[in-house]
């Protein structure tokens, strides 16, 4: 089957082979094929945002719609005439029984510019056309000095025939592959919104870093001992300094157990300690790590700092919010625990508002000596 | 209340057509084309709101786009003017410069975007972002 085709006539002397020329933007046509006696036709293909289609531009220098089979792949019409020629206007509308025969569905009238006080006048064209489903369109039309809204400025010439052109769904088009059609606006807020997402994780980097951390079992293990080794050498006075992986774990051994007699009273024998030790020294090892954990890094860094800016309420209202965190792990964990973490945050909050020394000097070595 | 609205390209085709209310399907091919016709044959100097039967018309040209809407005689008819505009400001945040071809290749969409804005003829939403929020959603999730 032939390609579906937009018919180009004209009226007047002006050749409807430039219209085809314009229409194809080259500056010479290509070889014509002839599709019927009289009827040139010149390969158009066409490709806008959503869909391509190949059709034919078909000029005719009479006044024919060739035969049925032609006639009905013409699905657009073009016709030029003279406004100052009253004669045009009349083989204008000599056309109208073929045209009413194929009943394209663009219809364009062309004409250089149309004018109230031409010879066809610019009422009367737009009325015809308005009645018989045509489109006014004028090459050279007078240009509107600023009184159409600049955002919607209307297309005139040639650029609105081809938009008219375009604006049609051909028989034979073919749709682009869109799987879904993005909104420009949405791709906008899209970008928009990664990259407020981007900043966010930047910003929340060390945070997640740590949730990986304490998700990850076998690195709260590491964790723990590098924690017990700092803890214990700050708070077990008189200890040596933990250089191996077991002097820590004897350390810790004899924590726990003494946490554990003070515990049963002292009166334990040897045996339920040695088990409580074995049982106890990964729990309290989980516990003390969880403890620390929570106050050590960010918050004690963040404590120390509130020390120095007594003054920062930003950093106040971030202890504050800590605070409340603080309060909650303490309320889940038992009796023995919570009074050490509080102690640890009540020593935090100490140094953080900047009281004494003395006044908490001796704390941490009279509860590790407790402990001794 | 809105009673229809007409979406025309300057041949006079309609684009688009959306009735809020029932309307007998010989009406419609009734009054269609006389609308059409009487907003297209007005000049530009000529006011934007007529008067067709028992409603009143407004519309605005875009371009070569006609909208065409037809109120109630008691609507204000500069409300429904504004809601044009509004109407197209909307499209044309979406489509990022809306032009005809867009109208028929997104029918859907468009219709959607009608339909957040004006509910049983009444218009409901006229924030921007709220009557684009369930396209947006949508056009979000057939991306993945």
């Amino acid at each position: 089957m032939d390609s579906p085709c937009v018919l180009v006539a004209s009226c007047t002397e002006f050749s409807p082979f430039d219209l085809a020329k314009q229409i194809l933007t080259a500056d010479a046509l290509p070889d014509p094929r002839q599709r019927l006696e009289g009827i040139l036709a010149y390969p158009w293909h066409i490709n806008t945002k959503y869909y391509t289609a190949n059709v034919d531009i078909c000029v005719t220098e009479k006044r024919t719609i060739g035969d049925q089979k032609f006639a009905e792949s013409v699905e657009a019409f073009i016709v030029y005439f003279d406004s100052k020629d009253v004669g045009s206007f009349e083989q204008v509308r000599s056309w109208l029984p073929f045209i009413k025969e194929i009943e394209p569905s663009v219809q364009m009238l062309i004409c250089e510019c149309c004018d109230h006080s031409d010879a066809v006048p610019r009422q009367r064209v737009l009325k015809w056309c308005l009645d018989n489903t045509f489109e006014l369109v004028e090459l050279n039309p007078v240009q509107d000095s600023g009184s159409e809204e600049d955002d919607f400025q209307e297309t005139t010439g040639m650029k609105r025939i081809i938009q008219a052109l375009h604006a049609h769904t051909w028989s034979n088009l073919e749709m682009k592959d869109r799987p879904a059609f993005r909104s420009p606006y949405f791709e906008q807020l899209m970008v928009e919104e990664k990259a407020e997402k981007d900043a966010a994780k930047l910003q929340s980097g060390t945070n997640t870093e740590n949730s990986t951390d304490s998700a990850d079992n076998s690195q709260i293990h590491a964790h723990s001992i590098d924690n017990i080794q700092g803890e214990l050498s700050k708070s077990l006075a008189g200890a040596s300094k933990p250089d191996s992986e077991e002097a820590v774990t004897q350390n810790a051994n004899s924590w726990s157990t003494s946490a554990n007699d003070k515990e049963t009273g002292g009166a334990s024998d040897d045996m339920k300690v040695k088990k409580g030790e074995k049982t106890r020294k990964s729990k309290e090892q989980i516990q003390e790590e969880k403890i620390d954990s929570l106050i050590k890094d960010d918050d004690l860094s963040m404590l120390a700092a509130l020390g120095n800016n007594e003054s920062d309420h930003e950093t106040f209202e971030e202890l504050f919010a800590k605070m409340r965190i603080m309060k909650e792990t303490a309320e889940s964990l038992p009796a023995e625990e919570r009074k050490l973490y509080a102690e640890k945050v009540a020593i935090s909050f100490w140094k953080a508002i900047g009281g004494d020394e003395d006044e908490i000097e001796g704390l941490d070595s009279d509860d590790g000596g407790g402990m001794d | 209340m809105l009673n229809f609205i007409f979406l025309v390209n300057k041949q006079g085709q309609v684009r688009l057509s959306q009735y809020f209310k029932h309307q007998d399907e010989n009406e419609r091919r009734d009054i269609e084309p006389e609308i059409v016709k009487k907003c297209l044959n007005r000049q530009e100097n000529q006011c934007s709101f007529l008067d067709y039967k028992q409603y009143r018309i407004i519309y605005r040209k875009y371009a070569s786009l006609y909208f065409i809407v037809a109120a109630d005689e008691e609507d204000n008819e500069m409300a429904v003017y504004e809601f044009i505009h509004h109407f197209v400001e909307t499209l044309t945040s979406y489509f990022d410069k809306v032009t005809e071809i867009d109208i028929m290749f997104n029918m859907d969409k468009v219709h959607m975007i009608l339909m957040e804005m004006v509910l049983n003829g009444e218009i409901v939403e006229t924030n921007k972002n709220r009557i684009l929020a369930p396209l947006r959603t949508m056009d979000h999730a057939s991306k993945r």
